[in-house]
């Protein structure tokens, strides 16, 4: 498969993440999202390690310690997540693009 | 001893100071004794004030110093001390809250984590630092407001979902350093303007990602539902934390990537600047709108935020004009840091004395009339806060009246924009100053009789220093260039001509 089309992949990996943020309600279609443009951004860096010779050693790095604390972030937010799902439901707060009136116009009702 | 005082004037010499604090309070983790709290509480405070104290010595004996993973310079001492400053205010406000309390040193340890990490991303330079410093800066900053908030009704919901938002902007951010690898440099920030010659279309694409990771990072318009939801939830430290740990975290970051986004300044191009003014008016008027009919006063004033980020957005605007690439956007981003941190921290101390009569203004009618000396300081640095604006959107800042004259119908429509947010926010300001004003309602109880020596001294601090800061600014002994700061007739040019 040639470096434009697992490019292409990566792209079109992006795009449903960038949808699944937009429209997800909940929680963990979220955090499935946060996944898919992780996965994104994984496929772009393994791409261009296999083609690119300078910078192949912090792209490694970057691997290994940048997805490390990207999924150590979201252990943490899956984990208070969890801890609290008996006090509240997550619906409403995630919505990435809220139009609710309050929102933009007059007091929140709490 | 040599050892030590070769760390000591080195980079890391704030961050190690720091952790000299943490590990001491490890010590007393667990600890129910107030007496031991204070002590914690006045070594973490000691730590960070040798921490800016340091960091300054070294900038001035050492001057500017690149290594492979870090870069110190004019820019970097100063956002150091910034951010430093703002964590010795949230201890000093959590100690105001939570001295008494089991998990006081517990809290303490974990701000000071997101103060360390924080300065980690301020020095950083290469990319993989860059990341790792930023995610560790939000899950720090999370894990702080997730334990320090109240838990009441709404409050884990918001709270989750806040964190969940700076999630996504780490991803862009890892996706945008992901396409960086394409252009075959991986390594450090500074390394970047020799790039963007070359017109990299990936180098765009990153450049892009990274545009939307900043503006997820600040809740902008549209996005900004989730923020005001948990300002008017939570408890006013828990908007604190946002106010003076998350929002500078994220202008730091910007003033980072502000290298990435100059690719685009100078280059008049009709289609950037129509979207990039589109946002900023968004998010210039729309708070001002919100505004309108706002009782609450955290939402008020994290509305006051909002537009405060949106004036980022013009700044980005701006350079679409083509005006070339003579004015640092880093410059502006410094400033309304600056703005933030001397007109947030007095507002914050005025939203914990207005909560306690149900932190809505309408309740709180008379506190201007009761309280002159206070309410003088609350008008002052409001007027502070709308004149410095004025001054950065119009007077000397990327709008400056030549502008007008050079770039014509674009430049106008950035005027008259800039004009009609600044004049609905002046309206909102006066409304929410009628209402402290007028009398009190009968049916209301009285306020509190009394406000702490504290309130007064802090308030009064930062009027003083607003007021200090417009004489001198008015009678020309301060100011800002395009890319430069000018102080008593001496320019420093904080950020060279790499940003």
């Amino acid at each position: 498969m040639s470096m434009e089309m697992i490019f292409y992949m990566g792209i079109v990996l992006f795009l449903v993440s960038l949808l699944g943020l937009l429209i997800s309600g909940h929680a963990l279609p979220y955090f499935i999202s946060l996944q898919v443009m992780a996965a994104a951004a994984l496929i772009n860096l393994l791409n261009f390690s296999l083609h690119s010779a300078p910078g192949n050693g912090e792209i490694k790095v970057f691997l290994v310690l940048g997805f490390m604390a990207f999924y150590l972030l979201q252990f943490s937010l899956a984990f208070y997540i969890y801890a609290n799902q008996k006090k509240t439901g997550m619906p409403a707060a995630v919505r990435l693009l809220s139009l609710e009136k309050s929102h933009w116009w007059g007091e929140d009702k709490i | 001893m040599v050892l030590l005082s070769g760390i000591m004037a080195g980079p890391f010499a704030g961050i190690i100071i720091l952790a000299a604090g943490i590990l001491i309070a490890f010590f007393a983790g667990f600890s129910q004794s107030r007496r031991i709290n204070i002590i914690i509480a006045s070594v973490t405070a000691a730590s960070y004030a040798a921490a800016i104290y340091i960091n300054i010595r070294n900038y001035l004996s050492a001057g500017t110093a690149a290594t492979y993973l870090t870069n110190t310079g004019l820019a970097e001492t100063i956002i150091s001390a910034a951010l430093l400053f703002c964590g010795l205010n949230v201890l000093f406000f959590l100690a105001l809250d939570k001295l008494s309390r089991r998990d006081f040193v517990r809290q303490v340890i974990i701000l000071s984590f997101a103060v360390v990490s924080m300065l980690w991303l301020v020095i950083s330079d290469n990319i993989v630092l860059f990341t790792v410093s930023l995610i560790v800066s939000i899950l720090s900053i999370f894990n702080f407001l997730a334990s320090s908030g109240k838990d009441q009704s709404g409050v884990s919901e918001y709270a989750g979902g806040f964190g969940l938002r700076p999630a996504a902007a780490a991803g862009f951010v890892l996706l945008g350093f992901s396409l960086l690898a394409g252009t075959g440099t991986m390594g450090s920030i500074s390394s970047i303007p020799a790039l963007e010659k070359t017109g990299d279309p990936l180098f765009m694409m990153a450049a892009l990602f990274l545009g939307c990771a900043v503006y997820l990072f600040f809740f902008l318009y549209p996005f900004q539902g989730l923020l005001l939801g948990l300002s008017a939830r939570t408890d006013v430290f828990s908007n604190q934390v946002v106010w003076m740990l998350y929002i500078p975290a994220g202008i730091v970051m910007l003033i980072r990537l502000e290298t990435f986004f100059d690719i685009f300044y100078g280059r008049q191009n009709i289609y950037g600047f129509v979207f990039l003014a589109l946002l900023a008016f968004l998010n210039l008027l729309g708070p001002g709108l919100a505004l309108v009919r706002s009782f609450n006063i955290k939402r008020i004033f994290t509305l006051f935020l909002l537009f405060q980020l949106g004036t980022l957005l013009l700044v980005k605007a701006a350079g679409f004009t083509g005006r070339g690439p003579s004015y640092t956007a880093g410059i502006f981003d410094l400033w309304v840091l600056f703005i933030i941190i001397t007109v947030f921290l007095p507002l914050s101390m005025f939203s914990r004395v207005l909560e306690t009569s149900g932190g809505m203004i309408d309740r709180s009618r008379g506190f201007l009339r009761s309280r002159p000396y206070a309410g003088s300081c609350f008008v002052i640095i409001l007027i502070w806060w709308l004149a410095s604006n004025i001054y950065l959107c119009f007077l000397n800042g990327p709008l400056p009246g030549a502008l007008l004259m050079e770039q014509g119908a674009e430049a106008a429509v950035l005027y008259a924009g800039c004009a009609a947010a600044l004049a609905l926010m002046a309206a909102n300001i006066i409304r929410i100053l009628v209402i402290l004003f007028a009398r009190p309602l009968e049916n209301l109880p009285p306020s509190a009789a009394s406000l702490p020596l504290v309130f007064y001294i802090y308030i009064s601090f930062f009027a003083l220093a607003a007021a200090a800061a417009a004489v001198l600014v008015f009678t020309g002994n301060a100011g800002t260039g395009q890319d430069s700061i000018q102080i008593w007739g001496s320019s420093f040019y904080i950020f060279g001509s790499g940003n």
